[in-house]
This record gives C-alpha cells, sequence and structure tokens, in this order.
C-alpha cells in the first residue's frame, strides 16, 4: 500500500459540461485503474483557482461511463508518481491523464456518489482531505462503471484555468 | 476502539483572496454546498456516508438529527436515508465494492 500524488500544474475547465458527454482535451484530471482488479482510494482532493477574473466553477469528482481510451502521457510540470521515495513501487501504477484518444464521459448514475466542489477560481482554493475515513471514493478495476473517477467542470461552469492534485492510496 | 470523530474528513473552501460564490450561483445550479462568499473560509470536519460514499459535512450549526446506519456504524448522508426509509435494502458502499470486486476476480 503506497501512497501516490497525481499532479496537473494548469488545466482550463472550459464551460463545463453535462454528465454523460465527452470532456474536452485537457480539460480535466481523470485516474484509470493500473489493472483489471486494482484498487485504488482517493486520499485527497485539492483545487486552486488561477483565473484572472471572477470564474465560479462547478467541479465534480465522479466515476466515468466512458472510461478515457488510449490516454495521453502526462507532460511535465504534470506528474502522477509515490509520495515518498520509499514507498512501494507497482508494476502498474494507476494511469493520471488530461486527455485520451476517446475522452472520458462522468456517470449518470444517481446511486453512485459524486463530490462536488464548488469555488471562484479568482484567487479561491478548495481542498478535501479523506485520509481517516472508512468508506473512500474508490476506483476499482480499470472498466466502467468503477474503474476510472475523473474531476471535471460541471455546466454552468466559468471557463477558468486551475491546477491541483489527486492522492490515492494504491491496496 | 475508534472514535467518530477519529475518523472524519476535512474540508476547506478558501476566498480570503477571491469573490467567492454567492448563495444565488448556488441556488441557480442546484448545489447544495456551502456558498462560500468573498473574504470568507470555510472550514469543516466531514464524514464520509457509508451507503452511497458521498460527502456529509458535519456543519455545528445543524438542528436536525443527523443520520446514522447503526448496521455500518457510521454517518449516511439525508439522501440515504430517505432511501432508506423507505424500505431499500441495506447494501452499503464496502459491499458493493466487495460485489464488484468478486464478480471482477470470477472473470479472470
Amino acid at each position: 500500500m503506497s501512497a501516490f500524488s497525481f499532479t496537473v500544474g494548469t488545466f482550463t475547465t472550459g464551460a463545463g459540461v453535462a454528465d454523460t458527454t465527452g470532456f474536452g482535451a485537457s480539460s480535466y484530471m481523470a485516474l484509470q485503474g493500473g489493472t483489471t482488479t486494482q484498487m485504488s482510494f482517493i486520499e485527497e482532493v485539492y483545487l486552486g483557482g488561477q483565473a484572472t477574473a471572477s470564474a465560479p466553477v462547478i467541479m465534480l469528482l465522479a466515476h466515468d461511463t466512458t472510461v478515457g481510451a488510449t490516454p495521453t502521457a502526462l507532460a511535465s510540470p504534470n506528474s502522477n508518481g509515490l509520495l515518498h521515495p520509499s514507498g512501494g513501487v507497482l508494476t502498474a501504477p494507476a494511469v493520471g491523464f488530461i486527455t485520451a484518444g476517446t475522452q472520458p464521459q462522468r456517470a449518470a448514475t444517481v446511486t453512485v456518489a459524486k463530490k462536488n466542489f464548488t469555488f471562484n477560481a479568482f484567487g479561491g482554493l478548495v481542498r478535501a482531505n479523506y485520509s481517516n475515513t472508512i468508506d473512500r471514493f474508490g476506483i476499482l478495476g480499470n472498466t466502467q462503471p468503477l474503474g476510472e473517477v475523473s474531476l471535471s467542470a460541471f455546466t454552468g461552469t466559468t471557463s477558468a484555468a486551475l491546477g491541483g492534485h489527486l492522492i490515492y492510496e494504491t491496496m | 476502539m475508534k472514535t467518530k470523530r477519529s475518523q472524519e474528513a476535512y474540508v476547506l473552501i478558501d476566498h480570503r483572496n477571491s469573490p467567492g460564490i454567492s448563495l444565488e450561483f448556488m441556488h441557480a445550479n442546484k448545489l447544495d454546498g456551502p456558498a462560500v462568499g468573498a473574504g470568507k473560509t470555510f472550514e469543516s470536519a466531514m464524514a464520509v456516508c457509508s451507503h452511497c460514499g458521498g460527502d456529509v459535512i458535519l456543519r455545528p450549526d445543524r438542528s436536525r438529527p443527523r443520520e446514522w446506519c447503526w448496521s455500518c456504524d457510521a454517518y449516511i448522508c439525508d439522501g440515504c436515508a430517505l432511501v432508506r426509509k423507505l424500505g431499500a435494502p441495506h447494501r452499503p458502499l464496502r459491499q458493493v465494492l466487495a460485489e464488484a470486486y468478486e464478480q471482477i476476480i470470477r472473470k479472470g
């Protein structure tokens, strides 16, 4: 069990999309399981606003019912790696990406939780830490409906630049 | 034995240097989270609903009783409490994950 951090320096949310609609390229953060049986849990979500004018954003952490196909490898300054240098190295870690050959689509299932992070990206930030909780947001396998989570803008968002990270633990 | 408080999550929304979010914006977009205005900071403990995994913000000013599942021995959100009152079977999140895991393993 090791903790990893998927960090994106800057991405632009766009105006947001409804559920089951493909995200725009580089407008989201998505984390897909590394194998068909791998289980990971989200420990922390952080988003910091980088907008230059008032921009309310509605960011949803949700499972995807269309998972990203052929994810594009992250480029610097974005990263996805162990938090601690002596953490256990995985042969197939979870895959963090911000764009893919086929873009992911957020689940519309009403019985599966989403987490809503609404804040103003002009000088605002949001941080939620779930380390001590038992029923954390999980990623199971690498296919829908539980194999991928995304952090993306919902309809009603004013497009803004954000930076953020997802800290997660792979079992 | 763990206390309830030892299993809390934490949320911070910092608008000290920001125009913040208005109540009107929250209502217009049918959002039910905290509307943190200009110059304000919202910091709170949270529980995670053991039935759906959603956040339960533990507001100190809540006057209604908070929903609790005696089977899970954990907090649940108002939505899941309503579903329970309507007679839905008890199916916590950890059971959903365990069943999904079992299914994946059986598929090979």
